[in-house]
């Protein structure tokens, strides 16, 4: 399995990450769809009303302001203080450098990914991550412009890197109460976060 | 949309809120060198009259024998057609921007199906068929005549994370000045413990939270916090403990 090296006060531990899914534990369950021959049935797209599209045959394109195509590899970053920012690294491409991570860092954290830490090295970080402390890091499976927020924690028997972006949260006061009349804007944003894979 | 969330305290008093979801923006947008944006668009790149099992039904026959040698052959044989006359282009699908579409059923012949039979199916971890059974409606149960009880039992927040995994968070937000003071009186217990409260639906607020009908259930927290005169009260969910995949035994 690919290793990564990771590094915390002059010790470094080589691991590889294992995805962790949530139907490797518990199994899953999915709806299968049938005609009345009984014959099972695809999701699949209409367009013009007379074109029927199956799974895989539509694309995402990005073009200029020219309707030239735009490969993906041609962008740059920008930041929110409109800065162009570099690339930041694989996890696997050179030692990860941790640090000591905050409780309520991870709590806020909007989850993406969870992998199981796999190793046949003796874990350097095992006892304090045993005793409830957490690790943290830079995490980007691939080279990307945009790293997320990552924690090392243990249940007691494994250790688990959990990946996602730490959120930046709102305190409310008494005089910011949310108003509980729906606006047209509230709506569309909805309709754009409806996930259509659900029907 | 606003969406309601109906809350009882251990003293029995209930109040409707809103929530949101707490998803970060992204901190770094993606621009061509120039500055400008690129625009996204979704293209069509085939369709069920390109798809390789019609082309091969269409010029080369139906399959006889479904054995996978058989469907090889007929694929090499298709290779040929293709290189020679592209049947896998439609010239006038094939690029074209798509702006507004509808989602089909569709049966193995690709003609959309709209009466539809469901069964949901189940698997185990070892990936085994368990059980194949009518599926079940899912009702959201934390608003309206529903509530979602506070447990009043204040777990610590370090031996939570260390059991379960809170994939999901939601901001829970008052409405107006009396909510106000109740949200904020249970972030304040919270905060103060450094603990997360359990809380449920049902009678005894036992049961799983299901945020929206046709949802999945989830288990779920309470995580407070104060700074001054402000708060911030996260509903965590979480469907999945804290534990790797049972290794196959050898």
């Amino acid at each position: 399995m690919r290793t990564a090296e990771f590094s915390f006060k002059g010790k470094s531990w080589n691991a590889g990450l294992s995805k962790l899914n949530r139907a490797d534990v518990y199994g899953w369950s999915e709806i299968q769809r049938h005609d009345q021959e009984g014959q099972t049935c695809e999701i699949a797209t209409l367009v013009e009303g007379r074109h029927v599209l199956p799974s895989g045959s539509v694309s995402m394109l990005k073009r200029d302001e020219m309707g030239n195509p735009v490969k993906t590899s041609d962008l740059i970053g920008v930041d929110r203080q409109g800065t162009q920012v570099d690339k930041q690294p694989s996890v696997y491409a050179g030692p990860v450098q941790l640090s000591k991570g905050q409780l309520d860092d991870y709590l806020a954290m909007a989850v993406k990914a969870v992998y199981v830490m796999q190793s046949d090295d003796e874990n350097p970080f095992e006892a304090q991550l045993n005793s409830g402390e957490l690790l943290q890091l830079q995490f980007n499976y691939r080279e990307d412009y945009e790293a997320d927020d990552a924690f090392m924690l243990s249940n007691g028997n494994d250790v688990f890197l959990v990946t996602g972006q730490v959120a930046e949260l709102e305190f409310l006061s008494q005089h910011q109460a949310e108003s509980p009349i729906e606006s047209e804007g509230d709506a569309e944003a909805e309709d754009e976060l409806m996930d259509f894979s659900m029907f | 949309m606003a969406r309601f969330i109906h809350f009882i305290d251990d003293q029995k008093r209930d109040a409707q809120v809103t929530f949101s979801s707490l998803n970060p923006k992204a901190k770094v947008r993606m621009f061509l060198p120039d500055g400008s944006a690129p625009e996204t668009l979704r293209v069509i790149k085939g369709s069920a009259t390109t798809a390789v099992a019609h082309l091969c039904d269409a010029l080369i026959g139906p399959l006889e024998s479904p054995d996978g040698t058989a469907e090889l052959v007929r694929e090499i044989e298709l290779a040929e057609h293709i290189i020679k006359s592209d049947p896998e282009v439609d010239l006038e699908l094939h690029g074209k921007f798509i702006t507004d579409a509808d989602r089909v059923y569709v049966n193995p012949q690709m003609r959309p199906v709209f009466r539809l039979k469901e069964e949901e199916h189940i698997f185990s971890a070892k990936r085994e068929l368990v059980e194949k059974r009518t599926p079940r409606v899912v009702l959201s149960n934390i608003a309206e005549s529903d509530m979602v009880k506070w447990s009043g039992k204040m777990l610590p927040k370090r031996a939570i994370v260390q059991k379960v995994l809170l994939t999901k968070k939601y901001q829970v937000k008052h409405i107006n000045g009396l909510t106000f003071s109740f949200l904020f009186d249970l972030a304040k217990q919270l905060d103060e413990k450094e603990a997360l409260m359990p809380v449920g639906a049902g009678e005894k607020g036992n049961q799983p939270l299901v945020m929206s009908d046709g949802g999945k259930p989830y288990r779920a927290f309470l995580e407070g916090r104060v700074r001054g005169d402000s708060y911030c009260l996260i509903l965590h969910l979480t469907d999945q403990e804290l534990k790797a995949p049972q290794k196959d035994e050898a």
